[in-house]
Formats: C-alpha cells, sequence, structure tokens
C-alpha cells in the first residue's frame, strides 16, 4: 500500500548495498511502524528500539530483498512479529513490563469501563479472580508510587539490559548522522548490531 | 474459534487505545504470560497494517481495519513528502477496484482573495502583483505572495477605515494586520478589520473560520466577533471556526489564554482547549482537543480524526468549490491526514482505500456512495 513511486528499484539498490537508497525507505516508512508499534508497547523509546531492529536487520538481509512481494507488507510484518514476542517476553519480565507500564496514559474519556457489556466486565473479573496479590506489584511501584521504570527495575533488583539502554541512546545518534552522512550511518548501525 | 476470543480481542483492543483499566491490564500481561491470547494480539495488531499481505480469504477481515491500514498508509505520505502514492499496484485487491469515477478532475485551491477598501472599491488579490497596492489614511498595504500586509505609519487618529478580505471556496489567504497581528484566513471566509487600530479594543468581524496570532497589547484586547459570539484576547494563538454550514463556532486555542463570550455567559480557555457555541445554545464547557487536527487547514492538510463524511465533504467543498450529493448514507469514519495541495481525486482516493465511500466526480458535482 505504501509505494514510494520507484520502491523497487529502491530495493534494488539497498540490495546492492546502496545507502542512500536505504536512507529513502527508511525515512518513509520509519515514522508510521513507530507510531503502530507505540500503540501496543506505549514507550516511543521502545517503539524506535524495536522498529530499528527490524530496519537492522532488513539491511543484514538485505541481498534477498528483490525477491520480496511487497517491501510493505514485508516490513510490517517483520515489525508486527517482533512486538509480539517483544510483548509476550515483557508479559514475562517485570522491568519490560514496567517500561510499558510506567508509559501507559489513560485515554482521554477512559472513564467507560462501567458501560461495557456486563458480561466482559464478568470475564475479566473471573481471571482477576484467579490471580495471586502480588502481581500487583510492579503496577503499583510505576503508576502509584510514580517510579521509573528504571527505578521499579532496580527496586525489583533487576537491571535494565545494557545493550537495550544503549541501543535507545544511540539511535537518536543514528537518526541525525543519516541526514548529514548516510554512509558512517549505517557503519554505526552495523555496530549496534553486532554488539 | 476458542470461545472467549470476542472478549481477548475486546481487552487487547482496550490495552491498545490506552482504555483498560488497571485490572484489565493485569488481566492482559497475565493472559499475554500464560500464552492464552497469542492468536488474537496478532489478529487485532493485523487490523493496522496495510492490506496487501492479507490472502484471498481473509479479505473480509480487512473490510473492517481497512480504515486503519489508510491511516498508517497516510502517515507516511503525510512525513514522506515528495513521495507520492500515485502508482498503485495493480495486483493489490483494495486499490484495483477503488478508482473514483473521474470525468473532470478538481484541482487544489490556492491563494486567492478579494479586498474590499473603505471607498467601496475592491481589489482582486490573486492577479494583484507584489509591492505597494493602495493606502488607507496612514497605512500603506502590500502584497507579497499570498500575504496582505498593513503597515500604520503615523498614529493618525483620522476617520477609521474599515477593510474586508473575503476568500471564495478554494481560496486562502495571510494577512498582517496594521498591529502586528497575523491572521490565516481559510476557504470560504471573510474578516472585516480597520486599516489603522484606535480607541481601546482591537475589534474584528470574522466569517467562516481563522486562526490568529494576535500581536501582544495589553491596553487593547483584540477582539474577534463571530456569529453574536466574542473571542477576546490580549496576545495570543487561536482559531475560531463558525461557518454557516457547520453546528458551531469553535474557538480552539493554542498558546496563551482567552475569553470566549456570548450573551452574558463567557469561558476562559487554556492551551489545547475548545469551546463550541451553537446557533442556539449557550457556550460549552471548554474540552481539550486534538490542536493539530485543527489547525491542519493552516499547516496544508486535511486531517481527519474519526470523522464522518458529512464533516469531510463540507470541508472539501470549501477547499475544491463543488457540489455534493449523497446516493446513500456512508457510515463509515474516516482517520486520514492528507495534504490539501493536490487534485480532488487523489483525495478521494485515499478515503476510498477504506472501502467504505465510493466518489463520482463530473466536474464541480460529487456524488457519494458508499
Amino acid at each position: 500500500m505504501i509505494c514510494l513511486h520507484n520502491e523497487k528499484e529502491l530495493l534494488k539498490n539497498v540490495a546492492e548495498g546502496n545507502q542512500a537508497s536505504f536512507g529513502i525507505i527508511y525515512e518513509a516508512y520509519h515514522d508510521a511502524l513507530c507510531q503502530f508499534v507505540q500503540k501496543y508497547v506505549k514507550a516511543t523509546d521502545l517503539a524506535s528500539d524495536l522498529v530499528q531492529d527490524v530496519f537492522a536487520h532488513i539491511w543484514v538481509k538485505r541481498v534477498d530483498l528483490p525477491a520480496v512481494d511487497s517491501f510493505g507488507a514485508y516490513i510490517f510484518t517483520s515489525v508486527r512479529n517482533h512486538t509480539l514476542n517483544f510483548l509476550k517476553k515483557a508479559s514475562r519480565e517485570n522491568t519490560l513490563k514496567a517500561a510499558i507500564l510506567h508509559n501507559y496514559q489513560p485515554a482521554v474519556g477512559n472513564a467507560d469501563y462501567h458501560l461495557l457489556a456486563s458480561e466482559y466486565r464478568q470475564f475479566i473479573q473471573d481471571i482477576l479472580n484467579t490471580l495471586p496479590p502480588q502481581t500487583r506489584t510492579v503496577f503499583q511501584l510505576c503508576r502509584e508510587e510514580g517510579m521509573s521504570y528504571d527505578e521499579a527495575a532496580s527496586h525489583l533488583g533487576i537491571s535494565r539490559n545494557a545493550v537495550k539502554k544503549h541501543m535507545v541512546r544511540s539511535l537518536k545518534l543514528f537518526r541525525e548522522k543519516l541526514h548529514s552522512d548516510p554512509h558512517s550511518a549505517l557503519l554505526l548501525l552495523l555496530f549496534f548490531i553486532k554488539s | 474459534m476458542e470461545e472467549n476470543s470476542p472478549y481477548y480481542k475486546e481487552l487487547i483492543r482496550r490495552y491498545r487505545d490506552s482504555k483498560a483499566t488497571e485490572e484489565e491490564l493485569e488481566v492482559f500481561f497475565h493472559l499475554l504470560s500464560e500464552g492464552t491470547i497469542n492468536q488474537e494480539l496478532e489478529d487485532v495488531m493485523n487490523e493496522d497494517m496495510p492490506g496487501e499481505e492479507r490472502t484471498v480469504h481473509r479479505i473480509p477481515f480487512y473490510k473492517l481495519t481497512a480504515v486503519r491500514v489508510a491511516a498508517a498508509v497516510l502517515l507516511i505520505l503525510a512525513t514522506a513528502g515528495g513521495y507520492w502514492l500515485s502508482k498503485k499496484r495493480r495486483e493489490s485487491p483494495l486499490l484495483s477496484d477503488n478508482k473514483p469515477l473521474i470525468k473532470h478532475d478538481l484541482p487544489p485551491g490556492g491563494n486567492k482573495a478579494i479586498l474590499e477598501l473603505a471607498d467601496g472599491s475592491s481589489i482582486v488579490l490573486d492577479s494583484a502583483s507584489n509591492g505597494t497596492l493602495s493606502r488607507q489614511g496612514a497605512t500603506e498595504i502590500s502584497k507579497k505572495d499570498g500575504m496582505l500586509a498593513y503597515n500604520q505609519a503615523g498614529k493618525k487618529q483620522g476617520e477609521i477605515l474599515f477593510n474586508t478580505i473575503k476568500t471564495p471556496r478554494g481560496g486562502q489567504y495571510q494577512l498582517k494586520l496594521a498591529d502586528g497581528t497575523k491572521v490565516w484566513l481559510n476557504a470560504a471566509s471573510s474578516l472585516r478589520f480597520p486599516a489603522a487600530f484606535s480607541g481601546n479594543v482591537r475589534k474584528v468581524e470574522l466569517t467562516g473560520e481563522a486562526y490568529f496570532e494576535v500581536a501582544k497589547n495589553a491596553k487593547m484586547p483584540f477582539i474577534v466577533q463571530e456569529g453574536g459570539m466574542s473571542v477576546q484576547v490580549l496576545g495570543t494563538h487561536f482559531n475560531v471556526n463558525g461557518y454557516d454550514d457547520e453546528d458551531a463556532v469553535r474557538t480552539t486555542l493554542l498558546e496563551g489564554s482567552v475569553k470566549v463570550s456570548k450573551g452574558g455567559a463567557s469561558v476562559m480557555l487554556k492551551p489545547g482547549e475548545q469551546t463550541s457555541v451553537s446557533h442556539t445554545s449557550q457556550l460549552s464547557q471548554p474540552i481539550p482537543v486534538q490542536t493539530d487536527e485543527v489547525m491542519a487547514w493552516k499547516n496544508g492538510l486535511f486531517y481527519f480524526n474519526g470523522e464522518n463524511i458529512a464533516v469531510i465533504m463540507r470541508q472539501l467543498a470549501r477547499w475544491y468549490d463543488f457540489d455534493v450529493t449523497y446516493e446513500k448514507p456512508v457510515k463509515e469514519k474516516f482517520y486520514v491526514k492528507i495534504n490539501r495541495n493536490t487534485n480532488v481525486s487523489n483525495v478521494f482516493k485515499i478515503l476510498e482505500t477504506t472501502g467504505g465511500a465510493h466518489f463520482k466526480i463530473e466536474g464541480k458535482k460529487i456524488t457519494v456512495m458508499p
């Protein structure tokens, strides 16, 4: 659906290692992908990390690009799967869960819970009743005590994945570089993949 | 399908839209950790994805979701700037049968307006060349591209000379008033204002829609009057939309503070808030709004965030200058951002990707079909 008018050609160039073409594709898809992911992971930096991972992966596997039938579908599917896997992981790791919850801003007008079908509310309540009380810990730390997820993480005795943290900082650098100097931006990106 | 799937999907959507309560969040993560809702999560995420990757047996599904698909695409369009959506892929099932029926396309509007001077004479601004156009008392009126500037030379307290600038449908214009206030006038609108300001207030009269960046002057409040309502400010940025065919006059504040009054009632707005007054009722309490949606027109965009077709067609009609008829009611809500600087057929093409509406263009006559 997203068609750069010369996308096929750009992808062919990327496959041949053309960084400027990769930059054009990156710019065209990046923001929409981040917005898509952010709906599920809530935090801007997490969304940006996840999208970046996928772009990095695509660059590494660039020789396969000409065989891709629809790049839009390909990258959205990759990003979806990566986000799904991240969410599954987050559901089991308090640190990541805290990172999400800390950035969870209830939408304006979300006080409609009581208006939902009673069957749905009963369904939620039934599951809630089966949960042990300590699962609420992270929620309380992040949302009630106003702790950042780093704080909550250290409070819970878990340190945040250092590589991830490194990524977040470096990605800003990557985006800036991409405009001024695509060549070294790509080197940076490759560096992250290896690290 | 798992019996509880509809509940799971409801929960996931509420999580996605940040509507889930704390209890729902807990249940969501619990189910996710148990691996219970993987399929439902994937399905819901697919609702946000472009249509191409869907295989044939899933087509009915994307009918529901095409709205979000279009939104994603258009956000990219808006950011990608120079890259055109243009050539759709033949094999895309979503687009191949969704071409607007075009007989005569309509170009976008542009910088067009007519200025009426105090003596009743008028100047067509789109054809007038740049430079000094006229004088009104001590004020010199000059034009540069799509902008008109009033420069007040002295402080002569002569007779107050009123000028009126009018944009047609398909026109817009920018204006700098004698006090330095900047005004962006949207299509099918008019502003009556003094060529030079004197006295204790700066008063202007608006019809249609305009965005104001009022120059600060604590001693002379700036007042915008539209349809029996007035907005009073000292120096601030705000938008007023009061087209006759809209149900209410809406004032939205971006910066500073304003007082909106009607009859004896008044409300103060904070940045990001909007108040409306319908033709029959009182002022509404301020509500928070998405200001980038309100201000899209000034930034050269149409931004529809869950709008119905009637609202959209009213806006488009003002910019492309057409008349609209509805063959049958259209229920779809639209979530799109579109550049205003494109032919009407491109706008319809994008709206048609949602699958919920189709358009027939015959010159200035547009027919909307479900």
